[in-house]
């Protein structure tokens, strides 16, 4: 150990601590010997070469413009600047006050779910997404597809005109083929729609059945178990009480949490809210509190899995035995059926499987945690998993009595009309012959069927098809008539949030891309059905209106501006449905699938080149529907912080099984179809087993998302729809690399206990174990004057997910641009705020801790005494003022700053961006937030912890000769957060949670050895880990 | 031998050179002074306008308030340019053929706005807000000079940094009561700085000179 890292080092009293790593490479090195974790280096190659951009300007041209600019310097200082122009309104709506932004109730719905939001409008112009406080599915928060939709409303790509044979058509000659009768009632009339739960939507599918009883529809979503048809979830509560009905789950009461392969936190429907009371369950405020546990089984690394207790690392096709195992052991479970589970070959496998006698052990010690919390416990499975487990998750949670407790059972949300069918029976369809006309709603078969469907070739086959999308996708291209969808912003509609509230979806602007006044441009699904019903100019106000007021939860909700104003009808949430399990059949069920299950599932995988695959949706891109959104093309995927592409993600023993390194090529097979795309080792990464993303490598007309990452839907078919076992991997040669975009393992930690972690029983035995870790430090600077409200920040490692939210939130607020992948390699992303994620233990089996990492507001802040022009200067009230106007662009600010949280415009990034089209400039400058300056190349920015909300917050309030109240100033990532991590307010406020938390015990400064006394206080993650399990 | 320069010469380098010295700095310090002139600052002079508002004739002999037309000045950042349709609520009976208000009604009637020329133009990294410093006891005559001797209006103030930061650090002498705000003519009566401490203390009126108080 050298010396400075010998002062640095900081050792907590009586605590081993344990080997902290933020990257497999680093942990690599630090095991070859313990200077290698420097040799990683500290910088990522290219940091410190010159700015270049793909048109890079040669030495002759830089001369050549120096010369022109100085010759014309002169001539430019001759002109007055013309003046600039004040267009103000024509005749004023009266809610609108230019400089005042306007907020609008609405929701965005996806997979078929709404979640209420509310949507900041300047002078017409959206501008900022936030959750609504009081909506059942976002209880205030949001998550990175809600905040990042703003984007997509000012996205230049997306699809202007009706296209018919790819020449300019309109949409009255659409809505005349449309709307012009049938003699065949309907039998070659076909609907592709996504999963919906629109009243609106299902009543004009009930009209288009009366007119056409031979019609068909189907629901189809890419991710497969969101669809009712192959909803797990659903499909499992038919086996097991009988009838469809939707698990709905209450965190909130849940002491001990299953998860079986279930991404609660983050990917299921209903997340934001059972992140917020898993979060509210989990923080633990005084030593004496008590906690949830949770336990995971999974196989790639999720936001949930990264807050697990006790984590097991398992292939997608190994979860059911998992749960077999816990299941057989389960305190509670009718001995019958005990009986029967510990005899089927799951019980007799499960030594392979789940790792031996540890394994076995694990599993009766999480039925005995269980069982001890009967009531409070909680098993959920995963959407990935087959109807099986699900069965089983519910025979559990009955053997539990945590049905009507933890678990509640609502009649299934998503409709499910007469007439439905699914894809594979429409194809069949195609392939006959049957279908004349096929109208395609807002989904994109041809890129996301599965692939032995042979969707776009049978797409051929039919006469008359259209394709309604926002883009010109891969769908769009392949059909004869192409039609522009409205996106919600734009639109008028309704849907169900998934506890059934009744949600509207209120337009904010017409539809941006239209010819003049709305006669042009997007349309909703619902109106191009209405034009099947022969309305020609259907009316999406007007339709909805209508069904409003036909439909009886409707009818009660009191007046339509009521509703509208609230965006949701109180209440209307689906009641809870009583009803016993059926013991036999479920254990029926349980037993038939186990035995079908494929042999290979135990042993195969594990050895030679055989590989299970799990296809994922993306975090960022979904099915691939954002892959042309800039913020979530660049937001780093949480645990890998990969941006812009996908690649294979396996676990290390398995890359070396390979022989594949990061970033090398990997051939991924699956019967006669392949595809090439670079590995990347995860750290906790089911062995045997490759997880693949969907949503990437897109052909359609987005050209952001073209040419970045790699199409895997090509291996997935309908049998395989979550995971296939039979996959074959083959690395390519060692030349055949792809860079990919990392944000993180570019600087090492040195060390330091930057994250510390701690479990509940220490905790209780040594509360201050971050004791050294904060409090006064002498300084010989001069005592700073501080004046009037003091800001401040806290942030509680123990219910941070990585979601990572609060990143795209603070991107939309503080307009912050995107740079593109090259630059990202260069270490050049101007996120305000990131995310780092630290792993402690073994690769195999890490403990995680995700730490928000944005600007820390020193108090003797470091970046402060080394400006040379006074741009980064204090506030009385405590912030770290970035003074743009001043900047001129030295970098010895980031040079000093420990944290590396400033981010310098190496380009002005609205003229240069690596990524093509620049996602900066055009259109999407309407979303610029007109309270933060648009940043200049050469300047340096970093987060101001949001100070236009704090400054617009003090002038109300003075105004209103008032004090600024606790809780009035809300920053952008903290008014995101589904846990509601990130604490902000001021130090005066004693009364908030802020204040509170940082006088817990587990509180502490990060690098608080430095003396720069940061106003952003973090609380150090506790886990609680079962004391059986040591 | 003959000298290659004459004796004179050196007189004629030694003042070249005090002369290229003079010019130097001359240059420097005539840049400084020419920053401050009116001409950089665009003070006094008139701007152009689509349609030639006369602020003396609507202030003086219409008698007509400030907020009549500029009415979001005390609760929005901006004192809001009147929408077309303020101007037509009187000129639909005064003056409803005048060729002068000829664009008024055309925009009027489609809905196209009228482009007026910015006169008081700050930065874009500049947040000013009217409501605060209206609210705070700052009168508009303060900045904006006596508008209602305007046929055109121009910029009276400078709008440098300085000259913010001269009020800013020293508020008390530029503050009126609230009642007087729009008033063009309101002098204190009685002890000046008096009045202004007392304002000052009533209104709640600080000496914001930090940074972020106008760059954000």
């Amino acid at each position: 150990m050298s010396e400075s890292e010998r002062l640095y080092q900081i050792r907590l009293p009586g605590r081993r601590e344990p080997r902290v790593w933020r990257g497999v490479a680093e942990f690599e090195a630090s095991e070859a010997s313990p200077e290698g974790a420097r040799s990683t280096g500290e910088f990522p190659p290219g940091a410190s070469l010159p700015p270049e951009v793909s048109d890079g300007v040669s030495r002759r041209g830089f001369l050549q413009l120096l010369g022109a600019s100085m010759a014309l310097a002169g001539a430019s200082g001759c002109a007055r600047d013309r003046p600039e122009k004040i267009l103000p309104y024509t005749s004023r709506p009266r809610e609108v006050t230019p400089g005042v932004p306007l907020w609008y109730a609405t929701s965005m719905v996806l997979d078929g779910y709404a979640t209420g939001l509310l949507v900041e409008s300047h002078e017409g112009r959206p501008t900022k997404i936030e959750g609504h406080p009081e909506h059942p599915a976002s209880l205030g928060a949001t998550g990175v597809y809600e905040q990042a939709s703003v984007l997509q409303l000012y996205d230049p790509e997306r699809a202007r005109a009706v296209l018919r044979e790819r020449l300019p058509a309109s949409w009255t000659a659409l809505a005349e083929l449309l709307g012009r009768p049938r003699d065949d009632r309907g039998a070659g009339l076909r609907f592709i729609l996504e999963p919906t739960s629109s009243p609106l939507v299902l009543s004009l599918l009930g009209r288009v059945r009366e007119r056409y009883p031979a019609a068909r529809f189907c629901f189809y979503s890419p991710l497969g178990p969101t669809s009712f048809d192959g909803n797990a979830a659903v499909l499992g509560t038919i086996e097991a009480f009988g009838r469809p009905l939707q698990p709905q789950y209450d965190l909130s009461r849940a002491d001990v949490i299953l998860s079986l392969d279930a991404d609660f936190l983050d990917a299921m429907p209903f997340h934001l809210r059972y992140a917020r009371e898993f979060a509210a369950r989990r923080r633990v405020a005084r030593p004496d509190d008590r906690m949830n546990r949770l336990y995971v089984v999974e196989s790639m690394l999720s936001p949930t899995g990264s807050m697990a207790d006790h984590r097991l690392a398992r292939r997608p096709s190994e979860v059911g035995r998992v749960a077999a195992a816990v299941a057989a052991a389960l305190p509670g479970m009718p001995p019958a059926v005990q009986a029967v589970l510990a005899e089927t070959e799951a019980q007799a496998a499960l030594a392979a499987v789940a790792g031996g006698d540890a394994g076995r052990d694990l599993a009766r010690a999480v039925a005995r945690d269980l069982g001890r919390h009967a009531g409070a416990s909680l098993v959920i499975a995963g959407e990935q998993q087959p109807a099986a487990v699900h069965v089983l998750a519910y025979m559990m949670n009955a053997a539990l009595g945590n049905l009507g407790r933890t678990v509640k059972l609502t009649e299934p949300v998503l409709g499910q009309p007469e007439g439905a069918e699914d894809l594979a029976a429409l194809v069949a369809e195609m392939r006959a012959g049957a279908v004349d006309t096929l109208v395609i709603l807002e989904a994109n078969p041809c890129y996301t069927a599965p692939a032995e469907l042979e969707f776009t070739r049978w797409l051929g086959a039919v006469k008359d098809s259209l394709c309604l999308s926002l883009y010109e996708n891969e769908t769009g291209r392949r059909c004869r008539w192409f039609a522009p969808a409205a996106h919600y912003l734009e639109a008028w509609g309704d849907a169900r949030a998934y506890d059934g509230t009744l949600s509207i979806v209120q337009p904010l602007v017409r539809p941006l891309l239209g010819s003049t006044g709305g006669s042009e441009g997007g349309r909703t699904p619902a109106e191009v059905l209405a034009m099947v019903l022969g309305d020609a100019a259907p009316d999406g106000h007007a339709l909805l209106r209508e069904s409003w007021s036909s439909d009886a939860g409707g009818r009660s909700a009191g007046s339509w501006e009521e509703v509208l104003g609230q965006g949701f009808v109180k209440g209307s949430a689906l009641p809870e449905v009583t009803v016993a399990l059926r013991w036999d059949e479920a254990l029926r069920h349980v037993r038939g699938a186990m035995r079908r299950r494929p042999a290979g599932g135990a042993g195969g995988p594990a050895q030679g080149t055989a590989i299970e695959i799990a296809f994922q949706r993306s975090p960022t891109l979904h099915d691939g529907r954002f892959a042309n959104n800039a913020w979530l093309r660049e937001l780093p995927l949480p645990i890998t912080k990969l941006t812009w592409d996908n690649a294979a993600f396996l676990s290390r023993t398995t890359a070396r099984r390979l022989g594949v390194s990061d970033e090398q090529g990997i051939e991924i097979r699956r019967g006669a179809r392949t595809v090439r795309l670079p590995a990347l080792i995860v750290p906790g990464h089911a062995d045997g087993a490759v997880t693949l993303l969907l949503g990437y490598g897109r052909e359609g007309a987005e050209r952001l998302a073209a040419g970045h990452g790699v199409n895997v839907y090509p291996l997935r078919t309908s049998e395989a729809l979550s995971f296939a076992l039979d996959g074959v991997a083959r690395p390519l040669s060692k030349k055949e690399r792809s860079p990919l975009a990392l944000t993180q393992t570019h600087w090492s930690m040195h060390g330091r206990p930057i994250a510390p972690t701690s479990t509940l029983e220490e905790y209780r035995r040594d509360p201050d174990f971050t004791a050294e870790l904060k409090g006064p430090v002498p300084s010989l600077l001069p005592e700073d004057r501080y004046e009037g409200l003091q800001w401040a920040m806290s942030i509680d490692l123990s219910i941070c997910t990585g979601c990572s939210a609060c990143m795209v939130a603070c991107q939309a607020e503080n307009n912050v641009p995107v740079v593109g992948k090259e630059e990202v390699r260069k270490s050049r992303e101007m996120h305000w705020l990131r995310i780092d994620t630290y792993f402690t233990g073994a690769v195999e089996e890490p403990g995680v801790v995700h730490q928000p990492m944005l600007c820390q507001h020193c108090e003797k802040a470091p970046c402060e005494y080394v400006c040379p022009v006074n741009a980064t200067v204090h506030s009385p009230d405590g912030l770290n003022e970035m003074v743009y106007n001043r900047c001129v662009g030295t970098r010895f600010c980031s040079n000093n700053c420990p944290y590396k949280v400033r981010r310098f415009n190496w380009f002005d990034w609205g003229e240069h961006s690596a990524a093509e089209p620049n996602p900066n400039r055009g259109l999407a400058e309407l979303q610029h937030n007109p309270d933060v300056t648009v940043r200049e190349r050469g300047v340096m920015e970093k987060c101001t912890y949001c100070v236009q909300r704090i400054r617009q917050a003090e002038m109300r309030a003075q105004i209103e000769g008032r004090a600024v109240r606790p809780g009035e100033v809300v920053t952008a990532c903290q008014q995101a957060c589904p846990t509601r991590a990130i604490q902000f307010d001021s130090l005066s406020h004693a009364d908030t949670e802020m204040v509170r938390w940082r006088k817990e015990p587990r509180s502490y400064a990060v690098l608080h050895d430095q003396g720069t006394q940061p106003r952003t206080m973090y609380l150090a993650r506790i886990n609680n880990p079962n004391p059986e399990l040591k | 031998m003959a000298t290659l320069f004459p004796r004179w010469s050196d007189t004629a380098f030694r003042l070249a050179l005090v002369g290229l010295v003079l010019l130097g700095v001359g240059g420097v310090v005539g840049l400084f002074l020419y920053v401050r002139t009116p001409d950089n600052l665009n003070r006094y002079f008139p701007v152009d306008q689509p349609v030639p508002f006369d602020h003396r004739h609507h202030v003086q002999d219409d008698g007509i308030d400030c907020r009549y037309c500029h009415d979001t000045v005390t609760h929005s950042a901006f004192a809001g340019i009147p929408s077309t349709a303020v101007c037509m609520g009187c000129h639909n009976q005064v003056w409803p053929r005048s060729p002068v208000l000829e664009p008024v009604r055309r925009s009027y009637f489609t809905g196209l706005p009228l482009p007026w020329n910015r006169v008081h133009d700050l930065p874009d990294f500049v947040y000013f807000n009217h409501a605060i410093h209206v609210n705070k006891g700052v009168g508009c005559v303060t900045c904006h000079g006596r508008v209602d001797e305007m046929a055109l209006v121009y910029q009276v103030a400078p709008l440098t940094m300085g000259w913010c930061l001269d009020c800013h650090r020293a508020p008390e002498a530029h503050l009126r009561p609230r009642t007087e705000i729009t008033s063009m003519t309101w002098q204190p009566s009685g002890d000046a700085k008096a009045l202004g401490r007392q304002l000052a203390e009533e209104y709640g009126v600080r000496h914001l000179t930090h940074c972020t108080a106008c760059h954000r």
